[in-house]
């Protein structure tokens, strides 16, 4: 199994290695193959076109899925080794989904702090973290607010302090602005990009829009459950 | 909190699953309840009848299949620590518009069982009295008998009437209070005249008791256990004397009463049913509210909940809502059955709900939470995050 060379001595933040998933006993191939590695605070786009194998990339980035063959590592710990995936993804990665996810019956700050009550934080502590965020993202006016009341792109903002509640190394993004419009969609990743240059967060971000791609240090193209394009747009550089 | 909350999403359909719960319940406790009452008044009955020997027919199932005669009364009396006999003979009659029947006890106007008896109003039974009755307070009152015509110590005008579906009409001679106030039971009978009952029937009286101390009445329940305890000491003298019969203390006589087993035994398996039908219901429900929060429960599995928080999320609201039926459920099987002691002319039923019996609903009620919402527990907490987030 071959190694993907990374140039750092720190651990990538991301390895994908030789991966391969297969559903239905082998009869649909999601990813076929696929290595590569995301040194950390990089800021990653992933394209290609529907039904490619970008999600299932993500979620077996994040975690959140096994792939078939081959090894994911985040910050250097193969996934199939460690302890507890469950600590891992509210510790060390942070989620922003197409949709917001939002729990309808409770409150912004209290939906912002859903990542934070398996790390066993008092209430008062996760209210005032969320309450932080929330004035971050520019919603300090509706930290009680339920999210019925709020605008769709409050909501996906909402969704963007989520991600940050635990303050997270990495960022995974799934076509963050697909439900808002133009305008929105541009605060939510000028947000994006001040939070992860503040920390040297790295970011991953699946996306359609040739032109927030564009914005990215590595352009990750996959086909077919192949990757058949791993670029950096002229005058992108490794931000680490 | 945020299982309550989650709760309070679907209002109306928590709501139904906390009533069907609290009906389940509430049906545990008005059957346990009138158990506990009716036991709780029989085991009263030694404060009036702790010195008494109950005899009847070694064997026999219940005194309706027991014989004991005038010549047998008259040679039990003469055992030594024997004081007095009482003889009595059981009858049961239909009244109009009544559904359960009444019970009658045929006494004899001198004895003591009958001296135990006060008489409120109108007068006491005669040797010669045939069709008269003396009526419980209790009795009195469900069968709506006017009694203003009984007057203390005797009748002013014409006495009032009760006329059996039989057609047997009695005049009603006198109103008698239970010997002991709060067990109603005992005044919701009649009392008539055993001589003229058994020439009617042409039997025998069914049972005797024989008083060691007449008149003797205890209220401390040590006095009552050892008087209890001295009464039995005499019963192998019943044996001596009259080989067929058998006599116990009224403790003994009670406990061979098979029918408060039997009514325990229902109670359970009624308590099985509900908790049966309820926990579906709320296995139902939960199952509904994760289907509908397949999301949602994704999202939380993403963001790091573990399976062990999102079974006991759910498992807590499983609980918070039979929690809900359980306190709800317990005052209303009380109100249950005094509604229908009310409705059905029960009024010398007892509910006895002690905060024992009140726990216990609470508990079952908990038990039926945490197994109905087992399940629905499992399936969310075993979804997978990618194909729930993927949800529609």
């Amino acid at each position: 199994m071959s190694q993907p060379a990374t140039s750092k001595e720190r651990p990538p933040a991301i390895e994908v290695v030789e991966v391969e998933r297969e559903y239905d006993k082998g009869l649909v191939r999601a990813l076929r193959g696929v290595s590569f590695a995301i040194e950390q605070g990089d800021y990653a786009a992933i394209i290609g076109p529907s039904g490619s194998g970008k999600s299932t990339l993500l979620h077996l980035i994040g975690a959140l899925d096994h792939p078939t063959r081959g090894e994911v590592r985040i910050l250097g710990q193969n996934l199939r080794e460690v302890g507890s995936l469950d600590q891992l993804r509210a510790k060390t990665l942070g989620f922003v989904f197409q949709l917001h996810h939002l729990i309808p019956n409770l409150p912004l700050w209290e939906n912002v702090t859903l990542p934070a009550l398996p790390l066993g934080l008092s209430r008062r502590e996760r209210r005032k973290r969320a309450v932080e965020l929330l004035g971050r993202v520019g919603l300090e006016h509706r930290v009680d607010f339920l999210p019925v009341k709020c605008s769709g792109g409050e909501r996906q903002r909402a969704a963007v302090a989520r991600a940050l509640i635990n303050d997270p190394d990495i960022l995974l993004a799934d076509e963050p602005t697909g439900s808002v419009d133009t305008e929105t969609g541009q605060q939510i990743l000028s947000l994006f990009e001040d939070f992860a240059r503040e920390r040297g967060r790295t970011r991953i971000v699946i996306t359609h829009n040739r032109q927030i791609a564009a914005e990215a240090e590595r352009v990750l193209r996959i086909v077919d459950g192949k990757l058949v394009e791993d670029s950096r747009p002229e005058g992108k550089a490794a931000s680490a | 909190m945020i299982a309550l909350r989650n709760l309070m999403r679907r209002k109306l359909r928590s709501l139904f699953a906390l009533l069907q719960i609290a009906v389940a319940i509430a049906a545990f406790v008005s059957i346990v309840g009138v158990t506990q009452g009716l036991r709780g008044q029989f085991y009263r009955l030694g404060e009036v009848f702790a010195h008494d020997l109950v005899v009847q027919v070694d064997g026999a199932a219940s005194p309706i299949f027991s014989a004991v005669t005038r010549d047998d009364a008259a040679e039990l009396l003469a055992i030594p620590e024997v004081q007095a006999v009482s003889l009595i003979r059981l009858h049961f009659m239909r009244a109009p518009n009544l559904a359960q029947p009444i019970g009658f006890l045929g006494v004899d106007p001198e004895s003591e069982v009958m001296a135990r008896h006060e008489i409120v109003r109108g007068r006491g039974l005669r040797p010669d009295d045939t069709k008269a009755i003396l009526v419980g307070e209790v009795m009195a009152k469900d069968l709506g008998i006017d009694t203003r015509a009984l007057i203390p110590g005797g009748i002013e005008g014409q006495a009032p009437t009760l006329t059996m579906e039989s057609g047997l009409t009695f005049e009603v001679v006198g109103v008698f209070r239970s010997p002991l106030e709060d067990v109603p039971f005992l005044s919701g009978q009649g009392l008539i005249n055993l001589q003229w009952l058994l020439d009617v029937s042409k039997g025998q009286p069914h049972m005797a008791f024989l008083h060691l101390q007449p008149g003797s009445r205890l209220s401390d329940p040590d006095d009552v256990k050892r008087a209890l305890r001295d009464t039995a000491e005499i019963a192998p003298k019943v044996k001596e004397a009259l080989p067929r019969l058998a006599g116990k203390s009224m403790d003994q006589f009670l406990d061979s009463f098979k029918q408060a087993e039997l009514i325990d035994k229902f109670a359970l398996a009624v308590l099985f049913l509900a908790a049966l039908v309820s926990g579906i219901g709320v296995a139902n429900t939960m199952l509904m509210s994760v289907f509908d929060r397949t999301r949602e429960i994704g999202l939380l599995r993403a963001v790091g909940w573990s399976r062990a928080r999102i079974v006991t999320m759910i498992e807590l609201e499983g609980v918070l809502l039979s929690l809900g039926g359980g306190i709800l459920g317990a005052p209303l099987g009380w109100l249950l059955i005094k509604a229908a002691s009310l409705l059905v002319q029960l009024g010398w039923l007892s509910v006895q709900i002690d905060p024992v019996l009140y726990l216990e609903a609470v508990a079952v009620a908990t038990g039926i939470g945490l197994l109905g919402s087992a399940y629905p527990a499992i399936r969310a907490a075993y979804l997978e995050p990618t194909e729930a987030l993927r949800y529609e």
